[in-house]
């Protein structure tokens, strides 16, 4: 059998007929409602304020189990946002008096409701888009968060952080195990995070110009064994640099050794890239797996050499690695020569 | 149950001062820099007296001269920023620590600029899988400098309502070493925002009312335990040696700590973190006591706890009012109490962020400043003696108590309520303790005592009359085992559209009932005469108009606890009533001109012989001729194994187009008339002797069917189909433990022929125009017809023997479930003296059954049909019992 009738369910209550008012009592004051020409007011007044009251106050006629929302004071079970308050109405909260209004309502006159919900209730602290865009102007900005994938349909890191330069490039790394998984040039970050509920992720504006390999930076930790994982440090913004600190923690969790990573801005003749230094305190060898002599490490660039740096202290290794585009450095001997040649005459001026 | 009602019904206290919490403490406010939204997550003093604040927006400010006399002079300076929230702060060696969202970080400012320059990760192991709810709270940190962080649990889609633990220790407190080791310390928490320690260096911790929590609790927290919501289970060596995942629905077997409190909801709805109170009487005559931060209702509450047999529990009281959205309390040398505010995404009373500073201004409020428990009673210690003894009256005493449902639902209601009786009110002699005595106080339930009309020597009324006290335990007697927050059958799961319904009516308006005289027809109201429809041929409704005798149409099928849909129209003067079991009815009829809700209005639960009823909430009747939704939830009374009644039977909710009418009637006896005793299952009866009606679209769904689990056998292995054999041309592919058919015609059939005596079991969906057959006992082979017992799965195929069919020998016309619905299926097949019966039930109730007294199929194997290309079933939990 069929159903019978559709069911035009908009006006679900009647209100029950207001009684005469004695005489000699003066009539209520009207109920003055600012938002009263809001497309939505009908509605409310119809589906909602026999519990919520006709001014949102939780003071409605029905008696029920529980305080109905006080929607002037703003409380909500599943926030504020009026996403989450148009889910409530078209679902309900089953458990509570709060029923769903999925089957009586258009989902036009559910965000309308929402949005109408919401205007009874305090202000709002606005997030202006604009005040959520992290700037950096005179040294560099380092900020934590939630990233977003690095390609389309890849994953999001939940645990990131993001450097950001003065020179326009910003670093995003991936903290779990402290990797860089991308450098991207133009504009910063938008906090995203600071709007609605929170714990959006952040969004980069810049755009991705290296997407670095995993392995990139293995040709210089290598020899030092099995590292079984890296462990961020700390984060720094000390003489106008970035640093993350992180340890190469090997078997048994011992600390194989700590390394201090300035990824920066390079520039030279071959064109912009980006460096990243690392200067290496050993820790603890690990007497289990001796250190390989990675094969490619007749081709490190051992600054504190080279460049004529002092290391800061006699037991740290200072190497840096440049990337530039089209070349993935350390190359082809040729062309190593010929960046190691730019590098120090960019490194001499 | 209505609680507020009986307030309602105090004697006017018109002739006493009114107390304000103004005249006692002051609130001001704290100014930030314009434009700089200050969303406090934590908050505390550097050792120079400055107030650190950690923000939801990873920022760190520092306030100077936070005491200052004019709030405008507490200069705010930005000392860190670009952390990823800071829902928790602790100076610890003159040093700021802030819990992240992903990382508990030390901040330091290493040249000494007056900014942090260095961000030092002191633990990052805790999971984050990028869920938004997935907040991280804090931070107390114990005489051995370990640090307590408790993390959220995320709301994932589409069933946002579970709070699930996507990753490890979301919904436990971890204790973090000064070294930075991480050790899971306790779990079962949803959203506990708000974490402390008290003097004694007792953990202290609410969570936040919704999925398992009934209200906001205040924990005692106690290391390794279970504190009450079961998605963190999942990270106990339990659950992971055995690879078992937490029932979002289902409440475990296992032992839970007792919050100390559990606060009222009409006090709080989003607890914030706690602080003891200063005991040197800076902060008025509460020292020693909790002051409790709540941001939906944007004030601070008052805890005063006591042991009782060796367990924290106590009272809860107000203390400040009108303070914004509260998450965070601390408390200044001078006993300002500084409250950090926030509400984004939330919701709370404004200010919205910011600090706020409640001070007491030195006056002594009249007040219950202790509340101390009695085997039947109270001890209340007042900060100022009574006036006199004359207001000692049992009647300015008003108390209830109450318990809550544990359950996956959001919140509970106060249940249970019952007012207590007052025996005694008296005073000390020096009048400054009241001594209230209840003749049924009991343990496992909140009590609410309310005082009224009381003075103070120096002539004030009590600032606040009422508090709520979690009597977990009574001072004496057995210990008690029922807790506060109660196991109850966990709630009817939410349906997705058309699922767990079945539908009735449909296709066959009398197939499913005993009645074949009431009529199908498509119903008007009469234009000369709206005491009765016109009715014309057609299939809209079915009526008993004009039926003589009278007659109620009631089911063949019976059902225990369910969701039942029924829409109905009534004539001028029509009625009719819905009965479940024929034992518990709803009345739906025209009220006529009677103005108050009554036994005679639309949605009243008609009254037994002693049993009252109950009038509906509200009025619902749309007028003469008009369609009403009815929807209830129905729960069947309980027998224990003697067959004695242990529960009664409930209307849990009655709507009437969506409208709530009826909620949590108890149902304790059936209604007048009714004959039989009482069972678990019944039939449904639509009456047909109150007048005329017309009802339609009929739809039952059980509730909690168990899903049966014991000496089942899984018939598909995952992703193979070993040990079956594929007949004709179908396709059948076996993934993700869903068996899909396709093609051509053709059988999948086990490779076993003896199948005899079983129970078969599969939840399937067919597809629009599908067609499929279950078979029992059959023999199967390519080129010959198929022998066996068949049971039919047909939603919409042209086919008229539609799912639930026995093939060719009973038939189902009506369409129970719809086409691309999933639907429950089990059959049994047993031989037996009398012949074979197969029995055919469909989400729990029997809608088939046939008896085979020529046995011709003793046994043979189990296989599905594929019956066209173009059908699609979809089966999953395929599984087999045999039956001895």
């Amino acid at each position: 059998m069929p159903n019978p009738l559709p069911l035009v369910a908009l006006l679900l209550v009647q209100q029950p007929p207001s009684p005469a008012p004695a005489p000699q009592v003066p009539p209520p004051a009207p109920v003055i409602d600012v938002h009263a020409q809001h497309p939505a007011r009908a509605l409310f007044l119809a589906n909602c304020a026999q519990c919520h009251g006709e001014n949102g106050d939780g003071h409605g006629t029905t008696k029920l189990d529980r305080d109905p929302r006080n929607f002037q004071a703003g409380g909500f079970s599943y926030g504020n946002t009026p996403e989450a308050i148009a889910r409530t109405i078209t679902y309900g909260i089953p458990g509570s008096p709060m029923p769903s209004f999925e089957k009586a309502l258009k989902d036009e006159q559910r965000k309308l409701l929402a949005e109408y919900v919401l205007l009874l209730g305090p202000e709002q602290p606005k997030t202006d888009p604009k005040d959520s865009v992290m700037l950096v102007t005179d040294k560099p900005v380092i900020v934590r968060g939630k990233l977003p994938p690095i390609v389309e349909g890849g994953p999001a890191f939940p645990r990131g952080l993001m450097i950001g330069t003065p020179e326009g490039l910003s670093f995003e790394y991936r903290v779990d195990d402290v990797r860089l998984l991308a450098v991207l040039k133009g504009e910063f970050a938008d906090r995203a995070d600071w709007r609605g509920r929170g714990g959006d992720a952040l969004v980069p504006l810049g755009k991705a110009v290296f997407l670095p390999k995993e392995t990139e930076e293995s040709w210089i930790f290598a020899r030092f064994g099995r590292i079984v994982r890296r462990q961020l440090r700390s984060t720094q913004v000390l003489g106008g640099r970035a640093h993350v600190v992180y340890d190469l923690v090997g078997s048994n969790e011992r600390r194989i050794a700590t390394v201090t990573e300035t990824p920066s801005t390079f520039a030279c003749t071959l064109g912009g890239g980006y460096a990243r230094r690392f200067e290496i305190e050993p820790g603890v060898p690990d007497p289990q797996s001796a250190a390989t002599s990675h094969k490619v490490s007749g081709a490190l660039v051992e600054l504190s050499a080279r460049r004529g740096l002092p290391s800061p202290r006699k037991d740290l290794l200072v190497l840096e690695e440049i990337t530039l585009p089209g070349v993935l450095w350390p190359a082809e001997v040729a062309e190593q020569k010929k960046l190691v040649a730019t590098f120090e005459k960019e490194s001499q001026r | 149950m209505f609680t507020s009602l009986l307030f309602v019904a105090l004697p006017s206290a018109a002739q006493l001062p009114v107390a304000n919490e103004a005249d006692y403490t002051t609130v001001d406010y704290l100014v930030p820099p314009e434009h700089a939204e200050v969303e406090v997550g934590g908050m505390d003093f550097l050792p120079d007296g400055r107030l650190a604040l950690s923000t939801r927006r990873g920022q760190v400010w520092i306030v100077d001269d936070p005491l200052a006399k004019d709030p405008k002079d507490a200069k705010f300076h930005l000392f860190a920023e670009g952390l990823q929230e800071g829902l928790g702060l602790h100076v610890v060696d003159g040093e700021i620590c802030v819990v992240q969202r992903a990382e508990l970080s030390r901040l330091r400012d290493t040249d000494h600029d007056g900014t942090c320059d260095t961000v030092e990760t002191i633990c990052n192991a805790w999971g984050v899988s990028g869920n938004y709810h997935e907040f991280a709270y804090g931070l107390p940190v114990d005489r051995d400098g370990n640090f307590y962080v408790s993390l959220n649990l995320g709301f994932t889609e589409p069933k946002w309502w579970h709070g699930r633990s996507l990753a490890p220790y979301r919904g436990w407190i971890v204790q973090i070493s000064k070294t930075g080791a991480l050790k899971p310390f306790a779990f079962g928490f949803r959203s506990p925002c708000g974490l402390g320690m008290d003097d004694e260096g007792q953990l202290l911790l609410t969570d936040n009312q919704g999925d398992w929590e009934p209200v906001c609790p205040l924990y005692v927290v106690k290391p390794n335990q279970f504190h009450g919501a079961p998605a963190s289970l999942a990270w106990t060596p339990q659950y992971q040696e055995t690879k078992t995942e937490p029932s979002l629905t289902n409440p475990p077997d296992m032992p839970r700590v007792a919050p100390a409190l559990w606060m009222p909801y009409g006090w709080t709805r989003s607890a914030g973190d706690m602080r003891t109170i200063p005991r040197d009487g800076s902060f008025g005559p509460y020292g020693g006591q909790l002051a409790l931060a709540e941001l939906t209702n944007g004030l601070v509450l008052r805890a005063d706890l006591e042991r009782v047999r060796g367990e924290s529990q106590g009272a809860c009281l107000m203390l400040r009012q009108r303070v914004g959205s509260a998450i965070r309390v601390l408390f200044g040398k001078d006993g300002t109490l500084f409250t950090g505010l926030t509400n984004r995404g939330w919701g709370g009373l404004n200010p919205s962020s910011g600090v706020a500073r409640v001070r007491w201004n030195g006056r002594m409020p009249f007040e219950i400043q202790h509340v101390h428990l009695l085997q039947d009673g109270f001890e209340l210690t007042l900060t100022e003696p009574l006036a006199s003894n004359a207001a000692l009256d049992p009647a300015n005493v008003l108390a209830t108590q109450y318990h809550y449902d544990w359950w996956w639902e959001y919140g509970s209601p106060e249940r249970g309520t019952r007012r207590l009786t007052t025996t005694s009110l008296a005073a000390s002699a020096d009048r400054r303790k009241l001594l209230v005595h209840f003749s049924d106080l009991a343990a496992g339930e909140v009590a609410k005592v309310k005082l009224s009309g009381l003075l103070s020597q120096s002539g004030q009324a009590l600032l606040h009359e009422e508090f709520a006290y979690t009597v977990n335990q009574l001072p004496e007697g057995p210990l008690c085992d029922t807790p506060v927050a109660r196991v109850v059958p966990p709630p009817p799961a939410r349906e997705s559209g058309a699922e767990g319904w079945l539908r009735v009516c449909y296709g066959d308006a009398f197939e499913m009932w005993k009645q074949s005289r009431w009529k199908l027809s498509d119903i008007e109201l009469d234009a000369s005469d709206a005491t009765k429809f016109a009715l014309k041929d057609g299939m809209g409704a079915l009526t008993n108009q004009g039926l003589a005798p009278a007659e109620d149409y009631t089911s063949s099928f019976v059902f225990g606890d369910a969701k039942v849909h029924v829409e109905c129209a009534l004539p001028k003067g029509g009625a009719t009533a819905v009965s479940v079991h024929g034992r518990y009815d709803i009345l739906l009829a025209d009220p006529g001109e009677e103005k108050t809700q009554s036994l005679r209005s639309l949605g009243a639960v008609l009254p037994g012989e002693h049993f009252a009823g109950s009038p509906p909430l509200l009025p619902a009747f749309k007028g003469p001729g008009q369609w009403h939704d009815l929807d209830f939830f129905f729960r069947a009374p309980r027998f224990d194994a003697s067959g004695r009644k242990i529960a009664n039977a409930r209307f849990e909710r009655v709507m009437v187009d969506d409208v709530l009418l009826q909620n949590q009637i108890e149902l304790t006896e059936p209604v007048q008339g009714a004959s039989g005793p009482e069972s678990a299952e019944g039939p449904l009866v639509i009456r047909g002797g109150l007048g005329i009606c017309a009802v339609g679209g009929i739809m039952v769904r059980p509730l909690d069917v168990p899903w049966p689990a014991e000496g089942w056998h899984a018939l598909l292995a995952p992703d193979e189909i070993e040990g079956w054999k594929t007949i004709g041309a179908a396709t059948w592919k076996n993934e993700d433990k869903l068996l899909t058919t396709g093609g051509k015609p053709g059988f999948l059939a086990t490779e076993r022929d003896d199948f005899a005596n079983l129970e078969l079991r599969a939840r399937c969906k067919i597809n629009d125009g599908g067609l499929a057959n279950l078979w029992l006992r059959a023999s199967i082979a390519e080129g010959a017809p198929p022998a066996g017992y068949a049971v039919r799965i047909n939603a919409s195929h042209p086919d008229p023997e539609k799912t639930g069919s026995i093939v060719g020998h009973a038939p189902r016309k009506v369409v129970l479930a719809p086409a691309d619905t999933w639907f429950d299926l089990v059959v049994r097949c047993e031989s037996a003296g009398e012949g074979t019966r197969v029995t055919v039930r469909m989400n729990g109730v029997v809608v088939n059954e046939w008896l085979d007294t020529a046995k011709p199929f003793a046994k043979g194997r189990i296989a599905l049909e594929q019956h066209h290309e173009g059908s699609v079933l979809e089966v999953k939990d395929l599984a087999v019992r045999e039956i001895p």
